[in-house]
């Protein structure tokens, strides 16, 4: 474990670009055709929950990587298993999610560039920033939010001030009912991308300020989910839902058809900058936790081990999949009957255990 | 020592990076980009026939030019677009960049068989953008004629087109433009389609490609936007006249200002301009089974023009006057949906509008409503208020009859 | 001038062959100087003979460079008083008593001092010193008559200002400690002087305000310049190379600045100056990446205008980085995104040129380089202009022969311009080297390569430390305080308390740990959150403000 300390807006800065990573320009909740935003909502109230109980977890133990308390909750061979299946979930979570930034790429701008080098550029970077270690990875993140940010306002003028905006093609709410809804959400707006903030419960322990810092994280969140739901809403405005729901990156169509005066126009390529970005830091902290369980686990300084699981992650991210869709369904197939097991089942265990410890503690405390 | 050695390597592996060269770089005088769009049928009607106008920017601007026309178009046959548009690389000795289409050009056979083919194209390829303008060729004009049509303002004709396609939309209403993702939202509403702006030339379709037409103050050859296309799904079913297609704007919402022309009693002729307009639509139930739509307009008008001795000073005059206009504005949009009735298409998006404004009842009705439709009552409530008279009240005729 | 008898840093001590010592032989100390100094002929020595004739006179000499030393002095507050001693006092007196009278009675002079080093005897002629030695005694007295010439105080060639102070450091330390003692009178304002250099012996000072700078950080600066080894130091820049934390990093981490004012406004922050004999370039220690971006101007200007220009300068400092990428990157991979006028306007420019947009950008910006560095080095009246118009002409004449599109050197233009437009040069050279490695990211992968470079840009300020402040404080660890002078330049009533109010400790302070030097980038300890308490908001006076963040255009 690194000894540097991150402050909670570091932190929070952090959660949000991860959020916003991929999910801003690919589909999410389009399952519920125009209710998508609400889906998403949804997908935010029980992202803040599950948060909660991860948040619950550091409480705990406020100074322990996940990996370490693992072992102290459930023993030295089945808590190893979990860092170790933790581990693995994380470095496949980082490969898909390089293999996702490639893809846009190489769909939006870069299309003769063989993916290889696309991905290697984007893990170059990766392990350039997480060989200076956790604490400039969070500065960075802090001064690029600011950067997103500043996009994305210009972005949401853009459109707002092309006039194509249509609010009613949002009409009517929650024409199919509630169902479609909950089946997106089901499948996959709880998971992605507020599940998925789980691998921070390896970087909490880094936090300067325990009570600040799980209430960024709990912000964070719910920025995220306002963001990404306003973000849906709009692409749906715009694009209408049976083109946003055909569109592989709904947002970057929309943008695309945003100009003013005939002069500024196709400004997808900050969209595809924002995305860049955000996936940078997706596959970084997936990365790095993933990284720092097994230097813990193994008890292999961090830095050593950067280098081995970074190829790996380069490699493995050109064999997942053959073809785009493959990717997609494999994405999907393993979003809502694997991932769970990582984002609540094995979490809950751990808190269930996390409980009895603290309990037991009390007592002995008190006794 | 070790950290130098990872170095060293390190450089050496970007160093490597540029030698394979850029893949995805490409010049910008390698490039051909198009700025319009033309498909016409080819003459045994399988195949299409795509017709390219590229700019040459030489001739725009630069020093190095030849005197030639600033655009130039080529034509290459495919069963696909795409396909075309490689093997225009036969025929142009540059990569065709289609990020710049501005417009896309139709033939009315190809319209009348189906669009949905080359639909499918224009709304996939990442190069081309979702706002490029759609257009039918009208009167047996093709496609091809329209891209090589040349314009006296503005030297890339497909912008040229784009740009009347917006000036009349604002200043007469009888055309507003469409683009690639209108299309395809219509053509997904059952029982309703898409609606196309036409194109023709107006004088001789030989001379209007001729840079010598140009060097004359009066035109032979001219593009001019033309009526609207009705399509059911994808296929062109009709055309609608000047009158339609401004009743359907104006039901739409969407009219900017236009002119009316009214004949009070024989008092002469007035010549009003629509300044504003506003439009509502709701869908009453006064009957479950069988829905009213009530189309509520507000015009802001001013006078323009005056054959008449009528006192403008008056304000009962005035009001009268309004409700010739109202006549007219309702004939207007009656003759519309008349057609669109007759036609049984939806092309104003009652169903629609009832979907948002009964949800439960629409999904009871969304199975009859193609019956439904032709028959549908529409009730029209229209008030225009006369703001101004520009800078006269009264016409000087006024005086004329005094005497 | 403060004396600090030399710490036997010399290799003086090394090499006078074990007899370092001071014998009362007179003749033989001062054959021993002339010979050490290998009869040159600059040393004068003066003998004199103290006491009246009876019994005998005291054989005594003084030892000075006429050159470094200020005649005058010697002649009436040292000669003289000498020659007048009084002679029963010389007789009476041993040697060694006979120099205690001297020093306390006879001297006239404000600086006098005893020396038993060999070596300081030698150290003190060569600054400008007299030395006295008294046939019999082992000691010698130094009396402080340094003089010499030196440039006048005027104008600085740097950093320019339309309004504020126009004086500048000289190269006599002596001078620049009273240009800043002058605007801060404060007892305070604490000096602490020793000297570097084996061979050249240079006097190196160190100023901080003693309430304001971190005493750990003091301790640190101290401890690294003791810890120099090098024959001679000629320019701050010797000194700044070996105190400066060990990041390679083409940024600059210590900033050097040759006004006064400016030294001064960073002293009142709690910052720490080192002045070096020889050159008018004082050394600010630590620094931040704001800290580049800043004018003393700000401060001479309404608020509202200096908010103005910081933002200009940091888009200037974006254009100067991003300027030819960009430009390359849109027009090789990104046609999409220009306007298509613009678009036809550039194509009917490339249409006879034979070079692709990447190998023009480096051409252009190779030959702009060129150009600048010609500028510096022709004499001040026409090195501007011969490197403006020359850029003019060049730029003109490459556009006619068809090599070049006149937009591309438009853009070099531009980003040179804005380049100039940054107040200190080290960022500028800095700028200007990064901007070749963006043009090569974007040669090759368009906007991605932008954005993955810009990140890598990011991350490494992030994990630049100047003295174990993070380089870009105050955005990154965000402190609101700080942003009051940091992009934005709140009117000085708003910045409310100074730093200077009490000279007791700021409790914002947490420990923070200095980078020791020699240490890898992220090897730190504690993140120095503290640290940055240190660089608190303060309405620095006409100097330095905060530090501030490149926030990038999009």
């Amino acid at each position: 474990m690194e000894t540097t300390k991150l402050s909670p807006l570091q932190f929070f800065s952090l959660l949000v670009l991860f959020q916003l990573g991929t999910a801003l320009v690919v589909n999410l909740g389009m399952e519920a055709g125009k209710d998508a935003w609400i889906a998403v909502l949804s997908g935010m109230v029980i992202g803040a929950v599950l948060y909660l109980g991860y948040a619950f977890l550091y409480n705990t133990f406020p100074d322990k990587l996940p990996s370490q308390y693992s072992r102290i909750l459930y023993g030295k061979y089945v808590g190893g298993a979990i860092g170790f299946a933790y581990t693995a979930f994380f470095m496949n979570k980082a490969t898909r999610d390089l293999m996702d930034g490639g893809l846009l790429v190489l769909a939006s701008t870069l299309k003769e560039t063989p993916l290889f080098i696309t991905n290697m550029m984007m893990m170059l970077t990766i392990v350039y920033v997480l060989h200076k270690g956790i604490e400039v990875l969070a500065r960075t993140a802090f001064i690029l939010l600011w950067v997103v940010v500043l996009i994305g306002i210009i972005i949401l003028l853009l459109v707002v001030f092309s006039g194509i905006m249509d609010f009613t093609r949002l009409l009517p709410v929650l024409s199919h009912g509630f169902q479609p809804v909950l089946t997106s959400v089901y499948r996959q707006n709880y998971q992605f991308p507020f599940g998925e903030i789980i691998c921070f419960t390896a970087l909490m322990p880094y936090l300067n300020n325990q009570k600040a810092g799980t209430r960024a994280g709990l912000m964070s969140v719910l920025l995220s989910g306002l963001i990404l739901s306003a973000a849906m809403a709009i692409t749906i405005s715009v694009l209408g839902a049976e083109i946003a729901e055909r569109s592989i990156f709904p947002l970057l169509t929309m943008v695309g058809k945003a100009s003013i005066a005939d002069f500024i126009q196709r400004m997808d390529i900050l969209v595809v900058m924002v995305l860049i970005i955000g996936d940078f830091f997706k596959i970084s902290v997936y990365f790095y936790a993933a990284v720092i369980s097994v230097s813990d686990l193994m008890n292999i300084p961090y830095r050593k081990i950067l280098y081995p699981l970074a190829l790996i992650v380069l490699f493995s991210s050109l064999t997942i999949a053959r073809n785009y869709s493959e990717h997609v369904k494999k994405g999907g197939q393993v979003l809502y009957m694997m991932d769970p097991l990582f984002y609540v089942v094995l979490p809950a265990a751990l808190i269930v255990a996390a409980l009895i410890y603290r309990l037991r503690s009390r007592r002995q405390a008190g006794a | 020592m070790k950290k130098v050695k990872g170095m060293l390597l390190l450089a050496m592996l970007c160093a490597i990076l540029p030698l394979s060269g850029c893949w995805d770089a490409e010049e910008l005088n390698r490039r051909a980009v198009v700025s319009g769009i033309g498909i016409d049928l080819s003459p045994d009607k399988k195949d299409y026939l795509v017709s390219f106008q590229v700019i040459i920017a030489d001739e725009i601007s630069g020093k190095s030019g030849r005197g030639a026309t600033p655009t130039m178009v080529y034509s290459a046959r495919g069963r696909s677009i795409i396909e075309a548009i490689r093997k225009a690389s036969l025929l142009v000795p540059r990569l065709m960049s289609t990020a710049h289409v501005r417009i896309v050009v139709m033939s009315e056979e190809l319209a009348r068989q189906g669009i949905s083919d080359i639909l499918d194209f224009l709304d996939r390829d990442s190069d081309i953008r979702l706002t490029a303008r759609i257009y039918v060729a009208k009167n047996g004009v093709k496609a091809h004629d329209i891209l090589a049509g040349l314009s006296a303002m503005g030297k890339i004709s497909a912008y040229t087109l784009a740009q009347k396609t917006e000036m009349t939309s604002q200043e007469f209403g009888a055309n507003y433009p469409v683009e690639v993702d209108d299309l395809i939202r219509d053509i997904l509403v059952p029982n309703s389609g898409p609606i196309i702006n036409g194109v023709e030339i107006l004088g001789s379709v030989e001379e209007v490609r001729k840079k010598s037409n140009l060097e004359k103050t009066d035109n032979l050859g001219l593009v001019r936007m033309s009526n609207m296309a009705l399509f059911k799904g994808d296929r062109l079913k009709g055309w609608l006249n000047e009158e339609e297609s401004l009743g359907l704007i104006w039901i739409k919402g969407i009219l900017d200002k236009t002119s009316i022309v009214i004949t009070p009693d024989d008092l002469g002729e007035l010549s009003l301009d629509v300044r504003r307009s506003k439009t509502s639509t709701q869908v009453v139930l006064k009957d479950p089974e069988h829905p009213v739509v009530v189309v509520k307009v507000t015009a802001q008008l001013s006078v323009r023009e005056m054959n008449s001795t009528i006192d403008l000073r008056d304000p009962k005059a005035l009001n009268e006057l309004e409700v010739y206009v109202n006549e007219e504005i309702l004939k207007r949009m009656k003759s519309s949906v008349k057609k669109a009735q007759s036609l049984n298409c939806d092309i104003f998006g009652f169903g629609q509008t009832l979907e948002r404004q009964h949800p439960k009842a629409w999904k009871h009705l969304k199975g009859k409503w193609p019956d439904l439709f032709p028959k549908l009552e529409v009730e029209y409530h229209v008030d225009s208020i006369i703001r101004n008279s520009q800078m006269r009240d009264r016409s000087f005729k006024y005086d004329m009859k005094k005497e | 001038m403060l004396r600090q008898s030399s710490r036997g840093r010399s290799d003086r001590q090394k090499k006078s062959n074990g007899q370092p010592q001071m014998t009362g032989d007179l003749q033989q100390m001062l054959e021993r100087i002339v010979a050490e100094s290998g009869h040159s002929p600059d040393i004068v020595i003066r003998h004199l003979k103290l006491g009246g004739p009876v019994p005998a006179p005291v054989k005594a000499a003084i030892v000075y460079l006429n050159a470094l030393s200020n005649q005058q002095m010697i002649n009436n507050f040292v000669i003289k008083p000498l020659i007048g001693l009084d002679p029963d006092k010389v007789n009476k007196y041993p040697p060694d008593r006979l120099m205690k009278y001297i020093l306390e009675d006879a001297l006239s002079l404000g600086e006098t001092s005893v020396v038993k080093e060999w070596n300081d005897i030698m150290m003190a002629v060569l600054s400008g010193d007299t030395v006295l030695l008294v046939e019999g005694s082992d000691q010698g007295i130094v009396s402080g008559t340094a003089g010499g010439e030196w440039r006048a105080v005027n104008e600085p060639t740097s950093q320019l200002v339309v309004r504020g102070p126009k004086d500048s450091f000289v190269e006599s330390i002596a001078t620049n400690i009273s240009l800043i003692r002058r605007r801060i009178k404060s007892p305070d304002l604490w000096l602490e002087s020793m000297k570097i250099g084996s061979v050249t012996h240079t006097h190196v000072a160190m100023m901080y305000m003693k309430g304001s700078a971190d005493p750990e950080l003091v301790a640190e600066i101290r401890r690294r310049l003791k810890g120099i080894q090098i024959d001679g130091v000629l320019e701050s820049a010797y000194i700044e190379e070996f105190i400066q934390d060990k990041t390679i990093t083409p940024f600059p981490t210590v900033y050097n600045t040759e006004r006064p004012d400016v030294a001064a406004g960073n002293l009142l922050e709690g910052r720490v100056v080192v002045l070096v004999d020889g050159t008018p370039y004082t050394l600010i220690l630590p620094t931040v990446f704001a800290q580049f971006l800043q004018s003393p101007e700000d401060y001479a200007q309404r608020f509202d205008i200096s908010i103005l220009m910081r933002i200009i300068r940091y888009i200037c400092f974006v254009i100067l980085l991003l300027g030819p990428a960009v430009y390359v990157a849109l027009t090789t991979f990104h046609y999409e995104m220009i306007p298509t006028l613009l678009l036809v306007s550039l194509m009917a420019q490339r249409e006879g040129v034979p070079f692709p947009a990447f190998v023009e950008a480096i051409i252009m910006e190779v030959v702009f380089e060129i150009l600048r560095e010609a500028g510096v080095r022709m004499p001040r009246a026409i090195g501007q202009t011969v490197s403006i118009v020359g850029a003019l002409i060049l730029g003109q004449a490459v556009v006619e022969a068809g090599i070049i599109t006149p937009i591309m050197v438009i853009v070099v233009a531009l980003t040179g311009i804005a380049s100039f437009a940054l107040p200190s040069y080290n960022l500028s050279i800095a700028g200007r080297l990064f901007r070749f490695y963006f043009l090569f990211l974007a040669g090759l992968f368009g906007f991605y390569g932008i954005t993955l470079g810009l990140i890598m840009l990011i991350a490494h300020m992030n994990s630049i430390r100047s003295f174990g402040v993070p380089y870009l404080s105050p955005f990154s660890p965000f402190v609101p305080q700080a942003q009051k002078d940091a992009i934005l330049r709140l009117p000085i009533w708003m910045h409310g308390w100074k730093p200077l109010m009490s000279s007791s400790q700021r409790d914002m302070r947490k420990t923070g740990e200095i980078e020791p030097m020699g240490a890898g980038p992220s090897a730190q300890g504690q993140s120095v959150e503290g640290q940055e308490g240190q660089e608190q908001s303060g309405g620095g006076k006409s100097g330095q403000g905060k530090k501030a963040e490149p926030n990038e255009e999009s």
